[in-house]
Formats: structure tokens, sequence, C-alpha cells
């Protein structure tokens, strides 16, 4: 079924992005001091039962990064297998049914009807103005009005025990390998389990996990026969919208970091250690950058994209690519002026450190300047940076959100929580309103923003040695 | 007896929960009487602040009193609501601090924060207020109070802060001061005003003081009675005068014997091995064994409280034996380190040395000043030697190492090091130098960078001056380093905040050695370390001088320690040398009335021994807008209209001293 990969421009910043977390975990796990921190982080019931919460959005948005030209399956000609013109991700074809089963316009949560009055041609002839029938949503009722509420309570019957099923054999799956790795035997680790006696709290991550699937599975079951959270105007299926977003609000949280990072971390540090006239001309640098407003700055670049790509329209092969390369310089301008902040930071820090007899005696014993940053500055602030990050994850994501409101965000033909909350504005003001697409992005952009919200505060908590003494 | 004002029973504080709490404070019973000073002696974290902290039931979040009983008077403080505790607290007894620089608020001004103190307890009217503070004020030795009242705590210096601090506790006029190392962030000039102050409003009021402290020099000088604290317990409880005379505790005497003076300079300093066992353990055994060097059987077995008189006990089996007094083993410790290292050329020769650091004001930083934090200095080291540097804070000896190093560059003069000028060189040329100077810092826990493991830390010079390129030669080198210094071998793979204070400093001392330096600038190398530590590390100094022929500047304001370990001394003031000579001429026979102040303000650990304390009055003036004339001229006891004038030269003297004072020049 998968055609010829298709690798964009985000795609491989984000698998840059795994790659160097990964090398990063291992650098950290020889490190005490780095280690010891992310051990009370996944000591944390707040930590662990959010890092649950935070590894589902992350897993979504992952398989929604591997993009490829989806086989037809029909063949042409010369008996080769023909590929589609569109491209997809592994996420979109994981939810083919959701993707495909489009209606005509809205139609709400759970609904059997459109939402819209339509002339229907009756078999008899006759033609009156009424909802007519979805194509997709409870169109396997024979007679909606009767046996809807029945149908509802019987697959959500199934969905919750499908997901019951599936918690327990993932609960025995765990007690059997925390009991392989304690060498104990499987009623203890159960027990120990069960009871919460464990110094990683399991039986949260256990909850957390098993409430997850539940709902996953409900959702699964209802989403087979009915649009749970709608349909758009075009009759598209909001959830598949809403999970779609994931993708774009991660990249956003996270790739503008990445854009950011180098120049922060360098300037910053290079401000504070060396002093004088180089001081002078990066604290300048980023005064006067700070002093532009962002948004003005932020529009500014993606008008100037919009004309560059309505000029060259031949450089782009699909709309995705399109769509993808105007996300890439939102990250890139959102980084420019975000920048600023972490510098600042660092800027002061290495400017304490640099006073610090640890780098007074390097410089004692002729080691360079070079190396004096590498091994005595950067790792001593790489707590501030790793804080940063995670905190300005989730301002992020809702900065998105209010760039998309006003049309200077993502591309409009690309899934973001802002593009719906964008045309919620029209939809609010419809009578009757339509509110779920409002909801839907609402809800997903509350839950990651609450989970990245409190995992940083657990993070800093973990890092911060001052309030890690206080402890 | 009615004359008793605290009575501490049992007292047990435990800090954080858990499966093994620190027992911070471990069953303590002591007594103060009204009008009296009761000292606490003890090393860094044997609990002698927590027990403070619990009498006035201010201890930090984590810590809680497990057990015990607090009477002030006839009041159980244990059992008081928190209302009635705050009535206590400032009102029947009050508490200074360590820190006299973070205990005030900066924004308020010094009327402002006493008013709030005098409010509380007295509530009085505008009118009587405001004269209550100048009065208060006045009482501590504040000059000029009316005007200091409407001054903010940064416009006072660390002594007047001090005193202020002091003004405030005294606010509800209290029955007992509990003083927690009121002196130890202070020089040993201001330290000797505070003391004189303390003794002072002791007879004028009446009140009790409960003084904690490390320093046996400041317990000789104003103690009464003493209890030395050990590991959470008390362990000896005497009379000032019978403690000094003949200390009870193996712990005490040792104490005593290894505080370094000049009588022990042929000899090792006596020491105490090891350090002060963690207290989150239960103990079963005694908890000096492992350190003590009379350990026998019985001290398996924990050693009861043993009364001795009616105000004297110790917590030891020796106590009361017949061969309690017996000669330790010290004397087989003698070791004869005489060893001179000859040599004629000097080492290192400074001569005018300036640093002065710009002042700069307005949207374009013009200069308008400068801080001349050394102003011409010269000095010079023999191979082999040691030049002791001292001073007190704030007087410019720790730029003198740095601009010595090039680690501050230099305004003026020259440092010419084996006949290298080393001002001129830069870059590579004075990189491949710097293995011959070397220093070792005065807090060793900033000294480490945190995120490496010790062997790097070692390793570091060694592969930045490329003395051994091949890392298997080099990983044996650091092997070889670390029993040099003391320390055991696997030690390499281990992170700096594993070891403590001493060790660290032991590891620091490694670190400059790998490089084989001639020269090391020690700076306060031994002023963040307990008594007992200092002299483990004054003895590694010494004998890695004699071993190795190395040179050192010692930067110090201890003066036992450069009687102990220096050849040479040269006294700094404001930026320059007001004195320097051999260090038996000039500690035995001092001529520039500075160091005449200086050299009698040091606490002596003999409450017998008769000195009169030459009192300096107010302050080191500010580097950046030194005196006219000499700097001294203000705080001279003796001084003429000449010093107001002129600043004098510094001329030798026919006994081969240089001493720059008008007066030192007409003998």
């Amino acid at each position: 079924m998968i055609g010829e990969l298709v690798i964009l421009w985000t795609d491989a910043l984000v698998f840059i992005l795994v790659l160097f977390s990964i090398f990063f975990g291992v650098y950290a796990a020889g490190k005490e001091h780095l280690r010891g921190p992310w051990r009370l982080v996944v000591r944390s019931r707040v930590g662990v039962s959010t890092l649950v919460i935070l590894s589902f959005y992350v897993i979504v948005g992952l398989l929604d990064s591997v993009h490829f030209y989806p086989l037809l399956p029909g063949k042409d000609q010369a008996g080769q297998q023909t590929q589609s013109a569109e491209v997809i991700s592994l996420f979109d074809q994981l939810v083919t049914p959701l993707r495909e089963r489009q209606e005509k316009t809205y139609s709400a949560p759970l609904a059997t009807h459109l939402y819209a009055k339509e002339n229907i041609e009756l078999p008899s002839g006759e033609v009156v103005r009424d909802y007519p029938r979805l194509a997709f949503g409870g169109a396997h009722l024979e007679n909606p009005e009767l046996e809807w509420s029945k149908d509802i309570l019987r697959l959500s019957a199934i969905g919750v025990l499908k997901g019951f099923l599936v918690s327990v054999v993932i609960t025995n799956i765990l007690i059997a390998l925390l009991a392989a790795r304690w060498r104990g035997s499987f009623g203890d680790a159960a027990k120990l389990l069960l009871t919460g006696n464990t110094a990683v709290p399991w039986r949260v991550v256990l909850i957390t996990l098993c409430l997850l699937i539940l709902t996953l599975f409900w959702a699964i079951e209802l989403s087979s026969s009915y649009h749970i959270l709608g349909t758009d105007k075009v009759g598209e299926d909001v959830f598949y919208q809403a999970l779609k977003s994931i993708r774009t609000g991660l990249l956003i949280g996270t790739l503008t970091t990445l854009v950011m990072l180098p120049a922060a971390i360098l300037l910053g540090i290079m401000a504070g250690y060396f002093r004088g006239w180089v001081d002078d001309l990066i604290q300048y640098t980023y005064t006067t950058l700070n002093s532009i407003p962002g948004v003005l700055l932020i529009a500014a670049a993606i008008l100037m994209l919009q004309i560059y790509m309505s000029n060259h329209p031949d450089e782009f092969n699909s709309l995705v690519e399109r769509a993808d390369l105007r996300l890439l310089f939102l990250c890139i301008i959102l980084g420019v002026t975000s920048w600023t902040g972490l510098c600042r930071l660092l800027r002061g820090e290495a400017m304490k450190l640099r006073e610090a007899d640890y780098v007074q005696a390097a410089v004692a014993f002729g080691v360079g300047h070079f190396t004096i940053i590498v091994r005595h500055i950067l790792p001593n602030v790489l707590h501030i940076v790793l804080i940063t990050v995670v905190l300005d994850f989730s301002g992020l994501v809702l900065a998105e959100a209010v760039l998309s409101y006003v049309n200077i965000g993502v591309d409009p033909t690309m899934n973001s929580w802002g593009n719906m909350i964008n045309s919620a504005r029209m939809e609010m003001a419809r009578e009757p309103v339509v509110w779920w697409s409002l909801l839907a992005s609402m809800i997903f952009m509350f839950v990651l923003v609450l989970s990245a919200n409190l995992f940083s505060d657990v993070v800093r908590d973990a890092f911060d040695p001052r309030l890690r003494n206080s402890r | 007896m009615s004359d008793i004002l605290l009575k501490v029973e049992n007292l047990e504080t435990w800090l954080g929960d858990g499966d093994r709490p620190v027992r911070a404070v471990d069953g303590v019973d002591l007594t103060i009487r009204k009008g009296e000073t009761f000292a606490l002696l003890g090393e860094s974290g044997c609990g002698k602040s927590m027990t403070a902290l619990s009498i006035m039931r201010l201890l930090p979040p984590a810590g809680r009193i497990k057990g015990g009983q607090v009477l002030l008077g006839d009041t159980s403080l244990l059992d008081l609501p928190e209302y009635a505790m705050r009535e206590e607290r400032g009102g029947r007894m009050a508490m200074i601090f360590q820190e006299p620089m973070t205990s005030l608020n900066p924004v308020l001004t010094i009327g402002q924060q006493i008013g709030e103190a005098v409010r509380i307890r007295e509530g009085l009217n505008k009118q009587s207020l405001g004269q209550r503070i100048v009065e208060l004020l006045d009482s501590v030795g504040i000059p000029d109070p009316e005007r200091r009242v409407s001054e903010y705590p940064h416009q006072l210096s660390g002594g007047m802060k001090q005193r202020v601090m002091i003004a405030m506790a005294l606010a509800g006029r209290p029955e007992l001061l509990i003083a927690d190392e009121p002196t130890t962030a202070l020089d040993v000039t201001i330290q000797a005003q505070v003391l004189n102050l303390l003794k002072t409003l002791q007879q004028q009021t009446g009140m009790a003081i409960l003084l904690i402290t490390h320093d046996l020099g400041v317990v000789a000088e104003v103690a009464d009675r003493v209890a030395v604290m050990y590991a959470g317990q008390i362990i000896e409880l005497a009379d000032s005068e019978r403690f000094f005379r003949q200390p009870q505790h193996p712990y005490s005497q040792k104490l005593f014997q290894s505080l370094p003076d000049s009588n022990k300079r042929s000899q090792r300093l006596a020491v105490i091995r090891g350090s002060v066992p963690a207290l989150n353990q239960t103990f079963t055994a005694c908890r000096f064994m492992d350190r003590c060097h009379r350990a026998f059987d019985a001290c398996h077995q924990a050693p009861e409280w043993t009364q001795l008189q009616a105000d004297e006990g110790v917590r030891c089996h020796l106590a009361g034996r017949a061969d309690q007094w017996q000669k330790d083993v010290t004397t087989a410790e003698q070791h004869e380190l005489q060893g001179e290292v000859a040599g004629d050329a000097l080492l290192l020769d400074v001569k005018g040395l300036k640093v002065h650091f710009p002042i700069h004001k307005g949207v374009f930083k013009r200069t308008i000043g400068y801080v001349k934090a050394v102003d011409g200095v010269s000095l010079a080291i023999a191979p082999g030697k040691t030049l002791a540097l001292v001073g007190e804070s704030g007087c410019g000896k720790t730029t003198v190492g740095k601009g010595i190093l090039q680690l501050v560059k230099p305004t003026d003069g020259s440092v010419c090091f084996a006949s290298d000028e080393l001002t001129q060189l830069s870059g590579n040329a004075l990189r491949s130098r710097r293995s011959e100077l070397q220093i070792i810092f005065q807090d060793p826990v900033a000294s480490m960078n945190p995120r490496m493991l010790v062997g790097d830390i070692i390793e570091e010079g060694m592969k930045a001056q490329k003395i051994v390129r091949n890392s298997v030669q080099r990983h044996a080198r650091v092997v070889e380093l670390l029993e040099q210094v003391g320390l055991p071998i696997d030690s390499a793979s281990r992170y700096p905040n594993e070891f403590s204070g001493g060790q660290r400093q032991r590891i620091c001392i490694a670190r400059a050695l790998a490089v084989d330096p001639k020269l090391i600038i020690c700076d306060e190398p031994t002023s963040a370390l307990d008594v007992s530590v200092q002299a483990q590390i004054l003895n590694l100094l010494k004998s890695l001088q004699r071993s190795r022929g190395l040179a050192y500047l010692f930067i110090t304001h201890n003066i036992s320690v450069v009687a102990y370990l220096a050849d040479e001394v040269a006294v700094m003031y404001l930026g320059r040398i007001v004195e320097r000579g051999a260090v038996e001429q000039l500690l035995a026979k001092p001529k520039h009335p500075y160091t005449k102040a200086l050299l009698s303000a040091v606490p002596v650990a003999d409450p017998k021994a008769q000195r009169e304390v030459i009192r300096l009055e107010g302050d080191m003036p500010s580097p950046a807008n030194p005196p006219a004339g000499c700097h001294f001229h203000p705080r001279c006891p003796v001084v003429m209209e000449q010093c107001r004038k002129a600043y004098p030269e510094l001329t030798q003297l026919s006994d081969g001293r240089f001493a720059s004072c008008f007066r030192v020049q007409d003998d």
C-alpha cells in the first residue's frame, strides 16, 4: 500500500530531533548530574502521568510525519501499480475510514442527520425540505429515532470492554517485565505495584495508561459508525482534523526551539564569557530585535513567502509540500523572535560562571577559550536550556493558534488547531451555532498544553538547584 | 537554682523524613544562667546552629523537634502556641546571625527596620520611637546615629551592619541573646570591635549570651562557660578557664594541638583524622571513636555523660580514669620539617604592581574614576620559600594574586617570574608559562567544575600544557598525585560533591601539582575549613614544599597560620604594602601601627593571655576614594600632621624589614 516515500523538510527535522534526543539520552545516562534530576522527574506522580499523555501525542505526531504516495488498488496499462497524486502520512493510512468518510456539510457530533435542511426527493417523487440522512454517520440504522441511543450504548459498551481487555493485558505485561527486572516472582511484583510501593510510581503510570486506552477504544468503536466530534463545513470529520493538528502543534513547539537553540546558546555564552565589544554587539542585536513587535515581523515574513510561492508554483510538487514550507518558515521566524529571552538568561549565567574559581583555574592552566566554553560553561548552563525549552513549548503551541487565527500562521489547507479556531469564528456567528470545531480543538490543545505545563513544572523543580535544596 | 534562665533538656531535632532522617541534635542538655556568656563550640555540621534554631523554634521546613524540653524561666517554649512564641522571639530572647549582609532588607532604611522591632515590643508614639531608635544605635556604638537612621544597609560596612543587627535584637530588651557565629564573616579588627561591644552590652543590661562559634580564640575572649558539641551531642562542658587549662575530652585536646602557631613551626601539626560522621545513622559506639587517638575496647559502647563537678562533665570512657592524662602519640608525630632549600636568585619579583578597575558611568560609559584595588605593590619570593600576604578583606590581596597570574591584566608594574616578564607576554607565549605558576582557591566547593570527574579535573592542566600526551601515562600520574595528597586512588572516577571540604581542597592541590609548578599562590586555602581539617591541609602544604621545593605566596587573614607556615610576611592595607619583613621579626615586634593593631586584635585561645587590644576606629575606606596622605591616617592611633599630607614611602629599616610610616622612620 505504501508507494514512494516523501521526505518533507519538517519530517527530516523531526527525525533529526528524535535522533538528537536519543543521543542526548545516551549521553545523559552516563552523567550523574543529568541523570539524577530525570530520576526525580520519573519518580513524581505528576511527572509520569503527564509523560504518558505526552507520549500519546508524540506517537501520533511521529506517525503523522512519515509521508508517502499511496498506491492505488488498480493497475495501469504497463501492469504497474499506479501511485496516487496525493501525499498522505502513515497516520492517514491508519485512520483511512475517518479520512475518507466525507459528508456533505456540517453535522453535529454523533448525529445521523445533516445540520442543514435540504430538498429531499422522496421515492414517491414528492420533494420535502428536511434534514437529510448522513452518508456514513449512523448509516446502518434503519430507524435512527428509535435505535440511535441503543446503538450508541451498545458501541460504547463494546469499546469500553475492548479497552478493558487490552488494559488487563498491558497490566500483566508490565508486571511480568517489572518482575523480571526485580528478579522477583510475578505475585510479589503485582503486590508492590498495586499497593503503590515502588520508587517509580508505576501504579500512576498504569492508571493513566488504562484511562487513555479506555478513551481511545471507546472513540475508535464509536467513530467506526459515527462522526464523534461531528463534521465541518465541507463534511470532513472534526475528530480526524483535531488528531491531524497534533503534528502541527508539536512541530511548532519543538522545531522552533531547535531553530533558536544554537543562536541563543552560542551568542548568549559568547556575550557573557568574552564581555567587551562582543557583549555590546550581541546585546544591541537582541535589544533591537526585541523592540520590533514580533507579530509584525512574522506577518511580514509570511506575506513575503506567500508572494514567493504564488510566483513560483512550479517548485512545489504538491499542496502538502507548499504547506510544509510555510510551516517551516513559521518555525524559523518564531525562533528568530524568541531566542532573545534564553540568550539573555545565558549571558547572565555565563557572566557569573566566568568568574567562578574553576574557570579561573582553567585559565591559570592555559586552557583555550573554546575548551573552557565547551567543557566548563556549557555543561553548567544546560539545566537552564532544558528548563526554558520545556517551559517555552506550551507557549509556542498557543502562539500558533493565535497566529493562525489572524491568518499569518500555518497554511489554511493545513490542519491545525489555530485554523480550526479561525473557521469557528464564522461558525459561532451562524444560527444555530456550530460549536464542535471550537470545542474539539480546545480539548486537544488544552490537554496538550496542560500536560506540558505540569510536566515542565516537574522538570524545573528537578533541575533548579535552589528549589532542589529547599526540599 | 533561681538564677537559671534557660534550661534545655534532652533536646532532639531531626531533619528530613524518610528512612534515614538526619539527627542534627541528639539529646542535648544545657543550662544558661542569667548574665553569663555560654559558648557552644564545634566544627561545622555538628548541630550547633540547629540547637539554637530549635530553641528559637525557627527550624527550616524539613526540621522538626522530636523530643525534649526547653524552659525559658518557667515557660516551656516547645509547648507554646505560635502566637505566644512570637512574643518570646525578640522579646525575652533574640538572635543575631552570621551574615549581616543578608540579614537586613536592602530597600528599607536602618531606622525603619529597627523601628519595626521596637514598635512590636513597645508600641511607642512616633516621637519617642525615633528617640528609642537613636538610643539603640548609640548603644551599639554607631557614630552619628541621627544621620544613620535614614541610611540604607548598602551604605554601611559589614561591621556596622552587624551592629545594626545587634541593635534590632536589643529592641525587645532580651534576657537571652543567641549569637550564631556573629563575627565569622568579619575581619579581625572588626571582630574585636563587635566582641567588645557584646561584652559591654552584657555588663550594661545583664542579659545572657548563647554564643555559637567554631573559633577557640573567640571563646577564650568572651565566654564564661563552654560546651563542646560533636555529632549532635555535647561531649564536654566546663568553665572557660578550666577548659583552656585542661580540656577533658580527647577531641578537645586534639583541637588545641591542631591550632597552628609559631612554636610549632618545626613540627607537623596534630591532626584529627577523618571528618565528622554522617548524622543519619544510629550510633552504638562512641561517635568520636573512629577519629580518636585514645580509642580502646570500651569505646564500642556509647559513653554516658560523666558529671565531674557541679558544672563540669564529659562524655568519654576515659573520664576519671587513672590514665586519662597519659601523654598521647603527638610526640611521635613530631617530624623535623626543617629542610632549607637553598637558592639565591629570586623566583618571583614583583615591582610596582598596579591593578585599577575603571568605574563607568552614564550612557556612553565614560570612565569617571578608578578603583585602585592594587596600587603599587612590590614583593619578591625566593625558590622554596613562603611569603604570606596578610590583610583585611577588601585590601586587594586576592587581586595581587590574580594580577601575578595574569588572570587580571595589571594596569602597570612588572611581574618578573624566573627572568620572564609576564606582563609583556600574551597568547600562546603566556599560556606555555602557566604551568609554573598555579593557584589554590579559598572555596573548595566553587573551585571545581561540579560536572566533571575528579580524574578529568586533575588531568585538565596536563592536557592543556601538553605535559603528558599519552592517556595511559596521564592516568598513572593522576593516581600518583592522588596518593601524594592522601586520597584513595578510586577518587578519580568520582564527582567532587562526593568529597568533604578538606578532601576537595586536597583535590585542588593535586590539580595544581599536576603541571609541576614552581610557585603556588594559595588564596586563603584553609579559611573555609574546620580547625582539625585546616591542620591536615597545612601539614600537606608543608611537606609538599619540602619534597618538591615549592614556593608559596600565601594569601590569608589568619595570623596563626602565617606564624606556622611563612618565612616572610607582607602586610597590606588598601592596595599597598605597609610593612614587610621576616616572620619572626614582624610578628614579634611589629613596627607599623596598622600591623600592631591587626596583631593585637587576633583572639588567642588562652583566656589568661594578657594583651592590650589596640582598637581601630571605623572601617577601611573605599579603594575608589582613598584618603589623602597616608591611607591609614583616619584610623591611626598615632597620627601626625605630616601623615595627612603625604604618603610615606616604603623604606628599608636597619633590621632589614620594610615599612611605610613616618613614625617608624623616626626611630
